[in-house]
C-alpha cells in the first residue's frame, strides 16, 4: 500500500469512527431523554360500560367505550348481539368533545334478560384499525 | 390485507426514495438549482410520482375496507378530511399530484427538490409518529429526517446510474457521509421512542423487535459496503457496478422490512 492509499484508508477510518461516535452520542441522548417522553401506543380499549363479563340487574341505556386516544365516532363501529347472534339495534355512535370522552351507542329498546356480545372497531391516529369484543349479561344467570 | 398494505407501503417508500434521489443526483452531477431537466432525461420522476399516487390510492382503499365504511361520497370525505390519518393521506396525495405536474412541466431543480422534501416530511403522517400525542414534533421530526436522509443517501445512489464519473462519485460520497449517519441516527431515535416502555425480553420476543433487528443487521452491512466504497473513492478508484448493485439490493430489502415494520405494533403495550 502506498502513502496515498494509506492516507485515504486512514481518512475513511477516521470518518467512520466519527460517524459512529456521533451516532452513539445521539442514541444515548435520546435514551436519556426518553423517560420524559411517554412512548406512543396503539389504540386500545381502556374500559367499558357495561364492564366486560359482568351481570347487570337491568338493561343498560347505552354501550360506552373509553379508548386510549380520542377516536372519530363517525368511522368507528359498535355492534351488539344476543348470544344466539341476533343483532340489537343501537342508536347513532357519538363521542363528546372532551379528550377522554367515551364512544357512546345508545340502546334503543331495553334489553331482555340474557347474555350479549359487544364488538367494536376504531382507527388510531396512525391508521391502525383496531377491533375487539366483550360480553355481559342482563339478569341473573340460569 | 396486510400483504397488500405492505406492497403499497413499499411502493410508496420506493417512490419517495426515487423522487428525492433524482433531485439530489441532478445536484450531485452539477446541475444548477434553476436548471430545467432536458427532455432527453426521460420521465423517471413523473413515473415515481405516479407510483406514489397508485400506492396512496391502494392504501386508501384498504383503509376504507378495513373500516367497513359505506362506498359513498360522504364516507370517503369523512375518512379523508375528519381523521388524522386522512389528513396525512391528503397531504401526501397533494404533494404527489404537484410532483406529477412539476415533472410533466419540467420544473426547475429547486422546485423538484422542495416538493420531494415536502413529500418526505408528510410521510410521517401515515406512520407510528402520527399516534404520538405527547412528543408529536419530536416523533415527526425524527421520521421526516429519517426519510429525507435515507432518500438523499440511497435514493441518490440509485439515481446516479450505472457508471458516473469519478468527480460525481466523490461529490456523492461527501453527501452520503452526512446523510447516512443522519439516517441511522434518526431511525435509532424513532425506534428508541417506540420501544421505551418495552423490556429487552419483550423486544426480542416480539415481531416488531425481530423485524427491527433484521433491519439493523442489513443497515450495518450497507454501511460496511458504503464505507468500502468511500475508501476506494479516497484512493481515487470508482466502486464496481456489482458492488453498487449489491448495496442497492440491500437497500431494497431494508425498505421491504420497513414496510412490514410500520404495519406492526411495537411491544410493551
Amino acid at each position: 500500500m502506498n502513502d496515498s492509499s494509506r492516507l485515504s484508508a486512514h481518512s475513511a477510518r477516521r470518518l467512520i469512527a466519527r460517524a459512529a461516535a456521533l451516532s452513539a452520542i445521539v442514541a444515548l441522548s435520546v435514551t436519556v431523554a426518553a423517560p420524559r417522553v411517554q412512548a406512543m401506543r396503539h389504540l386500545k380499549l381502556l374500559r367499558s360500560s357495561p364492564v366486560a363479563d359482568t351481570a347487570l340487574a337491568s338493561s343498560p341505556d347505552a354501550i360506552r367505550l373509553w379508548m386510549s386516544e380520542p377516536v372519530n365516532a363517525p368511522i368507528s363501529k359498535i355492534a351488539l348481539a344476543t348470544d344466539a347472534g341476533a343483532v340489537i339495534t343501537l342508536g347513532r355512535l357519538t363521542r363528546g368533545a372532551a379528550k377522554d370522552a367515551p364512544l357512546v351507542a345508545s340502546i334503543v329498546a331495553p334489553l331482555a334478560h340474557g347474555r350479549y356480545k359487544v364488538t367494536w372497531k376504531a382507527m388510531s391516529k396512525d391508521g391502525h384499525v383496531v377491533n375487539g369484543s366483550f360480553a355481559f349479561r342482563v339478569g341473573a344467570a340460569h | 390485507m396486510l400483504s397488500m398494505a405492505v406492497v403499497a407501503r413499499l411502493l410508496l417508500y420506493l417512490a419517495a426514495m426515487m423522487v428525492l434521489g433524482d433531485a439530489c443526483a441532478r445536484w450531485v452531477r452539477g446541475e444548477a438549482w434553476h436548471s430545467r431537466p432536458a427532455s432527453r432525461d426521460g420521465n423517471g420522476p413523473v413515473f415515481a410520482w405516479l407510483a406514489a399516487l397508485i400506492a396512496l390510492s391502494l392504501l386508501f382503499v384498504l383503509q376504507f375496507l378495513a373500516l367497513e365504511l359505506a362506498p359513498t361520497v360522504s364516507d370517503v370525505a369523512m375518512l379523508a378530511r375528519q381523521t388524522a390519518w386522512g389528513n396525512g393521506w391528503l397531504m401526501l396525495a397533494g404533494c404527489a399530484m404537484v410532483g406529477v405536474i412539476g415533472g410533466v412541466a419540467r420544473a426547475p431543480l429547486t422546485g423538484r427538490f422542495l416538493i420531494a422534501i415536502a413529500f418526505a416530511i408528510a410521510m410521517g403522517g401515515l406512520g407510528h409518529a402520527a399516534a404520538d400525542d405527547l412528543a408529536p414534533w419530536t416523533s415527526r421530526a425524527l421520521d421526516a429526517t429519517h426519510v429525507v436522509a435515507t432518500g438523499v443517501w440511497l435514493g441518490t445512489l440509485f439515481s446516479l446510474g450505472r457508471s458516473p464519473a469519478l468527480p460525481v462519485w466523490e461529490r456523492f460520497s461527501r453527501l452520503a457521509v452526512i446523510a447516512a449517519p443522519l439516517s441511522v441516527l434518526s431511525g435509532t431515535g424513532s425506534a428508541l421512542l417506540r420501544l421505551r416502555d418495552a423490556s429487552l425480553t419483550q423486544v426480542i420476543a416480539s415481531d416488531y423487535g425481530r423485524l427491527l433487528s433484521a433491519k439493523l443487521v442489513i443497515v450495518a452491512v450497507i454501511l460496511a459496503v458504503g464505507a468500502r466504497h468511500r475508501r476506494q473513492l479516497l484512493a481515487r478508484r470508482e466502486p464496481t457496478v456489482a458492488s453498487v448493485r449489491f448495496e442497492l439490493l440491500l437497500a431494497l430489502a431494508v425498505l421491504g422490512v420497513t414496510a412490514v415494520l410500520t404495519a406492526t405494533a411495537p411491544p410493551g403495550e
